[in-house]
């Protein structure tokens, strides 16, 4: 019966979960969850198919080349 | 109905576009809303789901939020089916079981140091939360999942010759992983499922109270381990039964000698007969 109870929570927090994906927006633009997924999955992502060459070392401790100063 | 013939039917089920492999473009319809609890790249051409995975790790990195959709879902089927989807939902699974079936090198012996089960841990914290969290990179799609190599790179790049150029050394990394973890899984049934699956491991946190359960009878069980013989996550049973690494897939059922009949498979919310007590008179 306490198992049946805490999978009844379980369930209605995902419920609620999911629900919010579908209708709250995220962004001014009315974006929701749910578009980033769908967009997500509609394209190709190169990430999955291992051509995304990202240069995290770059991205953590920044470029070594120094933006040219304005004279 | 056999496990076997589930898998394929769910599998068919997930993958209804095969023709899409011919253009190598992925189907972009709107099931993609949706999240199939199994490791399928949402890249494959054929797939009809989005997968979870990909998308906790593209909701962090993009949207820097709680991915609510992946989360509930897999929560809600964690919660009454544990990780059986491991067992029957997966096409991953079901691949890793074929290849297995099939290789001269198997060894159904064969065990890696349960330590190894430690890279799932480090998968899910560093790589599917940490690493898309900085916004650096969708880190288990980007340098680890077999699935998107296979199922998608090298299908997607086959077919696109343009994409060829843009080849670098994170597909060679890719590829270079693959085929570790191919070796690993003709040798050992379900090796990348045992020591590196981070979305196994999510629906193992949902085992312990799950509704479907595996009961052992310890009335009735004389600690033979027959059980783990049959257990494809080559667990130590049945001291691990509904483990955080078991996927309930009932293998060790059958496999309890039928004298003994130790071990069942049930869900929790049916409700045993009570026996009648007779009153004494």
């Amino acid at each position: 019966m306490k198992r049946i109870l805490i999978v009844s929570i379980i369930l209605l927090i995902s419920a609620i979960f999911i629900l919010k994906a579908w209708i709250h927006e995220i962004d001014d633009y009315g974006t929701k969850e749910v578009n980033l997924v769908e967009a997500a999955g509609k394209n190709v992502c190169m990430s999955c198919i291992g051509l995304s060459d990202e240069n995290v070392f770059e991205k953590i401790f920044g470029t070594d080349e120094e933006e040219p100063e304005d004279e | 109905m056999s496990r076997r013939l589930i898998q394929l039917i769910f599998f068919i089920v997930q993958n209804p576009f095969i023709s899409n492999f011919l253009t190598g473009r992925p189907y972009n319809g709107p099931a993609k809303s949706f999240c199939a609890p199994g490791l399928h790249c949402y890249s494959c051409p054929s797939m009809a789901f989005g997968c979870p995975l990909g998308t906790i790790q593209y909701v962090i990195k993009y949207a820097t939020m709680i991915p609510y959709l992946a989360i509930g879902t897999l929560a809600a089927f964690g919660s009454i089916f544990g990780s059986a989807s491991c067992a029957y939902v997966c096409p991953f699974g079901f691949f890793q079981e074929l290849l297995y079936s099939i290789s001269p090198i198997k060894n159904d012996t064969a065990k890696l140091p349960s330590k190894f089960r430690y890279f799932k841990w480090g998968n899910l914290i560093l790589l599917v939360i940490i690493v898309p969290a900085f916004g650096l990179a969708q880190g288990f799609c980007a340098w680890v999942c077999p699935s998107g190599l296979i199922t998608a790179g090298i299908p997607i790049i086959a077919a696109n010759e343009g994409l060829r150029s843009s080849i670098g050394i994170t597909f060679y990394w890719k590829v270079a992983l693959s085929i570790l973890f191919l070796v690993l899984i003709f040798r050992e049934k379900r090796a990348f499922c045992r020591y590196f699956c981070p979305l196994g491991l999510i629906l193992g946190f949902f085992n312990k109270i799950s509704l479907l359960q595996i009961k052992l009878n310890k009335d009735t069980c004389i600690n033979c381990h027959a059980c783990s013989k049959g257990c494809p996550m080559g667990l130590n049973l049945p001291e691990e039964i509904n483990s955080i690494d078991c996927i309930k897939c009932g293998e060790c059922v059958p496999a309890c000698p039928p004298k003994i009949h130790a071990l069942s498979r049930e869900f929790e919310f049916v409700v045993p007969k009570k026996k009648k007590v007779k009153s004494e008179a």
